[in-house]
Formats: C-alpha cells, structure tokens, sequence
C-alpha cells in the first residue's frame, strides 16, 4: 500500500538500490508502529473506561470498532482474500 | 449437533473432543457455537451466513468465544478470520489430514496458559539517563542547541542516531534480562516485536498452570529490578495465540 | 517454599486481558489454516501513507533529537553533577515535550484521514498481501521450545 505508492508519487526519485529501499521500508514500518501504538493507547482507553462505567457501551462499542478497524487498515489487512487452495 | 449442511463455517479454534467446552456467548454473527468432531479433536465453529464480515465486531466475537472457551480447557487457536466452506470441509480438510500434527500439539499446550509480559519505557527517563550515561551525546547536544535549526540540521540527525543507537541497545539489554529471569520459569517464549515506540520488550510465556505463581513472583521482582525506567504490563492467562503458530497451509512439512 | 514478592510486599498477579492487550496476538498468531478468508471492512477509508515518506527518512532521528533536547535534565534526574544540565530549561515546558513525539503522531493519525488523496486506494488493495508477508517476515522473532 503506501511503500508502493509512495515510491511511484516521489518527483524525480532515482532508484537508488536496495539500501535506499530497505531504509524506506524501515520508515514504513516506524511509521505504522506509531500508528499501532496510538491506536493500542486509545483501546486502552476506551477499557479503562468501560471499567469505570463512565461512558455508553454502545458508545465505546463503537469508538472499538472504529480503532480496530483503522488498526486493520493499516496492516492490510483490510479486503484481504488469501484463497486456499482448498474449495 | 445440528448439521447445516451447505453454509459457511468459521472457525475459532481446535480442543480435544473429550473435552467439550460450552461456550454461552454467541460467536461471529451472534450464531451459536458449536464443535464439529472427528478422531478424537473437535473444531470449535459457527456457520456463517453472510459473504463478508464486519471485521472489528467479529474479531470481539472471536476473542470472546475463545476466551469462554479456554476456561473449561485447552483450546489451540485459530487465526482470526478463517472461514471453511462447510462442516465436511472441517472434516476433511482440517480435522482428518491434520490428526497427528494437531493432537500432538493439543498434548504440548495441554495443562498450560500464555502470560504476556510487556515493557514500556518512560520517554523522558530513558533519554535523560541516555544522555547522562553517554558522554558523545551529551556533548553533541550541547552544540545542537547553541546553533540554529539549519546550521545544526546534520548534528541533529547524528544526535538522534546516536540516541537511537544507545535505546536500542538498552532495548536489547533489557529484553535479555527480562528473559533471563522468567525463561527459566517457562515452558516456551516468543519474544515478539515491539509493541511500540518506546517498547523495551514484548514477551510471551507459555507456562504451567501450576507454575503461574512462581512466574509471577519473578516478574515482581523483575519489576522490582527495572524500577522506574520500565513499565511492566503482565496480562493472563490467555489462550495459547502465540504458541499455535503452525502453518497448516504448507502441509505435511508444518509438522517436521 | 518461600514466595518472592515485589517491593513492600505487593502480590504480582497477571491481570485479565482486554481486547487492546491481545489483538496483535489475535491478528497475528494462531493456527493458520489453509481456508478463505473472508473478513472484509465495511466502511472504513484506508489509511495511506503519502510522498511524505521521502521526508522521513531522517524524521525519527530527528524526534530523537528533538526529544534529547527538549529534556528537562534537572526534573528526571537524580544524580546532580554536570554543570551542563543546568542549560536544559526550555521554554515551552520541556515535561509534555518530550513526550510529543507520541502525542504528535496521534495527532496525525486523527489527521491524516482528511488530509490525504485517495489516489493511492486502488495501488494499496495490491500491494496490501505483500505489506502483510514483510511485515511478518521482518519480524525478529525467536522462540525456544523445552521438552519438559
């Protein structure tokens, strides 16, 4: 996803060989573990909250839904079909 | 058992037949959750009706079931998401072929939990004690900070490699220690990949169920040990997830 | 058998897990099964990552940098001694600064939904598996197993 189309969007990017590619993809995954990190943070959130009864269940429920489905875009996994070969 | 023929089958995990496990909570799709059994395992499933399903309340369904489940025994996991064609595809394809491999397996997770162990650091602490005990960075910092933002921009990204550098180190040491105090203790690890920026280790321990305590107590006092500059968070037991890794779809060499 | 316990006697016990504790674990681990696999997201935008990725090449050291500098010395420090830590007071208040690294991100995640152009959409269901396999691959993980 965005390794791919990040490299095709860079104005007059030489290829610069595999150390370059490899320090992006480094970048990359940087940039999703602080993603991951604040979505992780803000599930923890959302259960101390629960646990507290501070808030709607139905509110949480979905503020859940919201962050794992982001936390699940992120890893591509989203729309992901990994056929077996078995029917 | 009621048979539903033709639907769709999801899969949450696989236990020993003989040891039913009742699960009260609705699975994916709030259906039932049922076991389909062949030679001595039972696959722990629901039938599915739709043809996608909505990913963050199923995965709450699944960790649910399997939750509930692992209460009564041991239940090996299944991947989320992982969906069969039918009760015979269970059978045949998963059940049956896989026998051997998976009950040997069930006998290796039987009779113990997974605890989790993860460490954070305080940000603030971690650099402070960086440039402290590092005298190349402080002395870098001190002329990062007397020029200007353009004028310093290369010692800027020297003194951030060299930050990087030490808090990886630091992450190293510390994972070892981690692992030396509570390896011993357990019956398998997986050291994970950090959870976060400022992870210092993400751990799994597969452990006796008798031996939880004796675990705990190393990890009080690993606790102890790391003081401030770690924040331990220690979660369990769970079913195993970390120790089912076996790629069924590669076949007969998963098992080697 | 004598039973170790933490600091002024606090009982270490692992606490129950909550869905932000195992969801990596969830996604990640478990038995893989040669099977369909049919969860697909309703409703959600992808998240893409944009040409930025060419600044950020150096965008963590330079976090780390911030961060060094930012520190306010004299707060975390226990030992007195250089003369030096005493320059670290910086004005904007160093404490929340120095964890604005973390705080910044999330700000850009909440963020970046609406700045960014969902030209990369169609690329990103392509090369979505092969994130998935490196970011698998690139795990360091190690793992031992004793026959009790």
């Amino acid at each position: 996803m965005g390794l791919i189309s990040g490299l095709l969007t860079l104005p007059l990017a030489p290829v610069r060989g595999t150390v370059w590619l490899a320090e992006r993809i480094q970048e990359q995954a940087e940039e999703e573990l602080y993603a991951k990190s604040a979505i992780r943070a803000g599930l923890l959130e959302i259960e101390a909250a629960r646990q507290a009864g501070t808030m709607d269940e139905q509110e949480l429920a979905a503020a859940e839904d919201a962050l794992i489905e982001r936390l699940m875009a992120i890893r591509g996994l989203a729309g992901e079909e990994s056929s077996g070969g078995i029917p | 058992m009621a048979s539903t023929g033709d639907a769709s089958v999801y899969v949450y995990g696989v236990l020993p037949a003989s040891d039913q496990a009742r699960v009260s909570v609705g699975g994916v799709e709030g259906a039932e959750v049922r076991t389909i059994e062949h030679g001595g395992l039972a696959a722990l499933v629901s039938s599915v009706e739709a043809d996608a399903l909505a990913a963050a309340r199923e995965l709450r369904a699944h960790w649910r079931v399997l939750e509930e489940a692992s209460k009564a025994t041991t239940v090996l996991p299944v991947r989320f998401g992982t969906v069969m064609d039918s009760d015979d595809a269970v059978r045949e394809r998963l059940l049956e072929p896989n026998s051997a491999g998976l009950t040997e397996l069930l006998d290796q997770l039987a009779g113990r939990v997974q605890l989790n162990l993860k460490g954070d650091y305080d940000e603030e602490r971690l650099l402070s004690a960086v440039v402290r005990e590092v005298p190349t960075v402080a002395t870098l910092r001190e002329r990062v900070q007397k020029l200007s933002d353009s004028a310093g921009y290369y010692d800027r990204i020297r003194l951030g490699e060299l930050v990087a550098a030490e808090v990886a180190r630091r992450r190293e040491e510390d994972t070892a220690l981690a692992l030396a105090r509570l390896e011993p203790l357990s019956v398998a690890t997986d050291v994970g990949q950090p959870h976060s920026p400022d992870a210092a280790f993400n751990l799994a321990f597969l452990v006796e169920s008798g031996g939880v305590d004796a675990f705990s107590d190393a990890v009080g006092k690993l606790r102890g040990e790391l003081g401030e500059r770690v924040t331990l968070r220690y979660v369990g037991p769970l079913p195993p997830y970390s120790f089912a890794e076996t790629d069924l779809s590669a076949g007969a060499e998963a098992w080697a | 058998m004598a039973v170790a316990q933490g600091r002024g006697g606090y009982l270490e016990r692992p606490r129950p897990s909550g869905l932000a504790d195992v969801i990596d674990v969830i996604l990640d681990k478990g038995l893989v099964i040669d099977a369909y696999v049919r969860v697909s997201l309703i409703g959600i935008e992808i998240l893409t990552i944009d040409a930025r990725i060419v600044i950020a090449s150096v965008d963590t050291y330079l976090r780390f940098a911030e961060a060094v500098n930012r520190l306010d010395l004299m707060q975390s420090d226990d030992s007195q001694g250089l003369p030096e830590l005493m320059e670290s007071m910086t004005e904007g208040g160093s404490k929340s600064k120095s964890k604005g690294a973390l705080e910044g991100v999330k700000e850009a995640i909440t963020g970046r939904g609406d700045d960014d152009d969902n030209d990369d959409d169609d690329k990103s269901k392509s090369s979505s598996s092969r994130r998935r396999s490196s970011s698998s691959g690139s795990s360091s993980r190690s793992r031992s197993r004793k026959s009790s």
